[in-house]
């Protein structure tokens, strides 16, 4: 655990240092309201277009939709951010085979890289939000905000995406450069069965149970009950409304500790296999 | 034989008997071309993940934005307007992060100095990217497109599929020349290429209209994301393949559109070889082509 943490707490601070240190804090700050506020505007044109032209059925899913596609940003980089580390130390600086090499923990590491990346996001996140609340009528107020559940679901959430994460480095250990989207590409593809930007109901019958297998689907059901009052209003038909919260909350811890499970082997696995095959310092660029 | 004075060092030295027999101008800079489109064509193959991870995973995103339409029960048209939007996606993630950013890239990697140092146009080595890249992403959007056709069952009403065929090529030539204008600012630019490249991606998905017709954003906002290619090929190829709905939603008319995009290909086109030359100068200038890791 020590190695594990003074890993993290190096591989951390040098993330930090390679992400924020090519500009200023305060145009690092703007620079990374770009994607969650982009994608949120996106998803608010593509309704109020069909809402103007009288083409719309049914809800106004535009609460729906933005909570999801501006919580979703964190899962996109923080699924991104570690197969990338992977990508930049490896063939960028050609160093990950001297962490391979030292005693420190590869995995605690990779984890500092991550959370760097995303460090910054903890913030852009909520100022999206707050921007959706007072510029596009969003309905999230500070006083019927969840608190203890937001705490819990982001915890949750946070873990079980950084062992999805996990995964996406070791899968990157082993292949080519190509691939150095793989995590923009894994988080695209989680966009359709996680009922990020629509209720799950849409979906097939047998895409909706790969939706409810993914973990994700809640740790977004939760996030959306943590901070919209009217999250579960039946009209939305998120197919999710029947599940209780403290079964949604049971089903996140499970769903962090079988994550922990598949993943940490995986690392280690992988880590072998790259040592194995000579993929430590591979370089592939086209 | 006759013997030539060197200019530089005033020293009698004999003409090279090659010269004049090798391969001309034009030749060389197609072999280079063709030499710099191969790996990303074959490159591709080679590596069998990439046809997971950058074709089938972006449909499936592809795919959500569609969704979004099918959720709120709009008619099928506006899911054809979302489909068209995000095969292009393709082309704009593919002149961002292999166009504008290889040469950056090469420079990181240690093979800039080779371009440098090869007796070719750079011109040809940037054209040969931007047609090995085209290759293959054109192979990602035609997926996207067909697979999502056939899925929602999208009918589209084109009439004239001559001029569809004209613009589409129009907004690649004119993109990929913006991608080679984007390549070679970026060749003086430190890590900061990869942060301006990355902070140009989303942004321009939503000012250029990916995902819903660019006019419902203003006429001002509209004006200003048409120096992206994209924005009005985006908008003309809709006109023509869902003239009706589309009828609401024209920010300029066809003709206009590819008049601008003809502009805009030849603009880019003649600004990206003056940048590359002005940008190769200064960063040889300031010893910046062997750089890395900055």
């Amino acid at each position: 655990m020590q190695r594990f943490l003074q890993a993290f707490r190096v591989g951390f601070w040098l993330g930090w240092k390679t992400e924020s240190n090519w500009t200023n804090p305060l145009f690092y700050i703007l620079w990374s309201l770009l994607v969650p506020m982009s994608n949120g505007l996106i998803m608010t044109m593509m309704l109020r277009v069909l809402q103007r032209t009288g083409n719309v059925n049914g809800a106004d899913l535009l609460p729906y939709v933005f909570i999801g596609t501006v919580v979703y940003s964190i899962v996109a980089l923080l699924l991104d951010s570690m197969a990338w580390a992977v990508l930049e130390d490896r063939e960028r600086m050609g160093m990950l085979k001297y962490i391979a090499i030292t005693p420190s923990s590869m995995y605690g590491y990779l984890w500092g890289r991550g959370f760097a990346k995303v460090s910054v996001n903890f913030l852009a996140v909520p100022l999206t939000l707050t921007f959706g609340a007072l510029v596009l009528d969003i309905p999230i107020q500070l006083s019927t905000i969840d608190w203890p559940l937001l705490l819990a679901v982001v915890v949750l959430g946070l873990l079980i995406v950084t062992f999805a994460a996990q995964i996406l480095a070791g899968v990157t250990l082993m292949i080519a450069r190509h691939a150095g989207f793989v995590g923009q590409a894994v988080s695209g593809a989680l966009y359709l069965f996680t009922g990020a930007l629509f209720p799950i109901t849409v979906l097939p019958i047998w895409m909706q149970t790969i939706a409810r297998a993914v973990p994700l689907t809640y740790w977004l059901e939760g996030m959306r009950r943590a901070l919209w009052v009217d999250a579960r209003n039946p009209a939305y038909k998120t197919g999710l409304e029947q599940l209780s919260t403290s079964n949604l909350l049971l089903i996140l811890v499970g769903a962090a500790v079988a994550m922990a499970v598949i993943s940490i082997p995986l690392q280690r696995r992988a880590e072998h296999r790259a040592k194995e095959k000579g993929l430590l310092d591979m370089n592939t660029a086209y | 034989m006759s013997v030539i004075l060197d200019k530089h060092t005033a020293v009698e030295r004999q003409p090279n008997p090659r010269r004049g027999k090798g391969p001309s101008a034009f030749t060389i800079f197609w072999r280079s071309v063709i030499g710099r489109a191969y790996p990303r064509i074959i490159g591709t193959q080679r590596e069998l993940s990439w046809l997971f991870f950058d074709i089938f995973l972006p449909f499936m995103a592809t795919m959500s934005y569609v969704l979004v339409y099918e959720a709120i029960g709009a008619p099928a048209s506006y899911k054809g307007l979302v489909l068209v939007g995000g095969a292009m996606t393709a082309f704009w993630l593919n002149v961002l992060w292999s166009m504008a950013m290889q040469l950056y890239w090469d420079k990181e990697q240690g093979n800039l100095q080779l371009y440098m140092l090869a007796p070719t146009s750079r011109m040809a080595i940037l054209t040969g990217m931007a047609l090995g890249g085209l290759f293959a992403t054109t192979i990602r959007a035609a997926i996207i497109l067909i697979g999502g056709s056939l899925i929602f069952g999208i009918r589209y009403q084109a009439t004239n599929w001559f001029a569809l065929v004209g613009i589409f090529f129009l907004s690649l030539i004119a993109l990929y020349g913006m991608g080679m204008l984007l390549s070679s600012i970026f060749l003086v630019y430190g890590r900061g290429a990869w942060q301006m490249t990355a902070a140009l991606q989303e942004p321009v998905f939503f000012v250029s209209g990916f995902h819903f017709p660019v006019k419902a954003l203003g006429t001002v906002v509209a004006t200003g994301a048409s120096v992206v290619p994209l924005t009005l090929g985006l908008d003309a190829m809709r006109q023509l393949l869902f003239p009706e709905m589309m009828q609401q939603f024209q920010f300029l008319s066809v003709g206009t559109e590819a008049a601008i995009l003809a502009g805009l290909a030849l603009g880019f086109g003649l600004v990206a070889r003056w940048a590359l030359l002005r940008m190769e100068r200064k960063s040889r200038q300031d010893g910046r082509l062997t750089e890395r890791g900055n």
